[in-house]
């Protein structure tokens, strides 16, 4: 498949963000590929009920 | 040819957790994060504790695109300057990006795991804390 593309005068006045987390792009400009992905994990077993024990030691610290 | 990116005022507050503010061209970017994010009931953690190995969300597999597109793309710039007058981020965190100028490929990836920590045996002074506690490893 073909696609022109013509990009004509592009003229912002102004952006204003809060945030921008979790693999995500604020880009000015052109760019050929992104590959952006951002997981995230809350299932019932993260939710402990024990007494103060920490999480065992290793590479988070 | 990319265009040009003219940018007259760039405000950002805070940049953080493998995240970058490029100003100008770049080629690759490839910014990856993992975190450990524990709520407790009361404010006390510990110098060393989380194992990334322990969760697998943090070795498991994303599925990407496959490349190359089959697409055939011409692009005619007939401005060579994008211009934006004034840009105001508060802030940006885990493998974000904020660039003025163009890019070839990125790569973003972030992995983070909540954890929520009742806690049992917990003092009422220590519940009543406000603040954080960061303590030597018992």
């Amino acid at each position: 498949m073909k696609m022109t593309v013509i990009n004509k005068e592009l003229r912002v006045g102004s952006i204003r963000i809060t945030a921008i987390s979790s693999s995500s792009v604020l880009l000015i400009g052109d760019t050929r590929v992104i590959n952006s992905s951002s997981i995230y994990d809350t299932p019932a077993e993260s939710l402990l009920t024990t007494p103060l024990v920490p999480l065992s030691p290793g590479t988070a610290s | 040819m990319k265009r040009h990116v003219l940018v007259d005022n760039v405000y950002i507050i805070n940049i953080s957790n493998s995240s970058a503010c490029i100003c100008g061209e770049s080629g690759h970017i490839d910014a990856y994060t993992r975190a450990l994010a524990v709520q407790r009931q009361v404010p006390v953690f510990f110098e060393d504790e989380g194992n990334y190995e322990d969760y697998s969300i943090f070795s498991r597999f994303i599925p990407g695109w496959q490349l190359p597109s089959e697409v055939e793309l011409d692009i005619i710039n007939e401005y060579k300057t994008i211009h934006v007058e004034c840009l105001d981020v508060t802030a940006t965190a885990s493998s974000s990006v904020v660039q003025l100028g163009s890019n070839d490929t990125m790569e973003l990836e972030s992995r983070v795991k909540a954890i929520r920590h009742f806690i049992t045996d917990a003092p009422q002074e220590l519940k009543d804390y406000v603040g954080v506690i960061v303590r030597q490893s018992p």
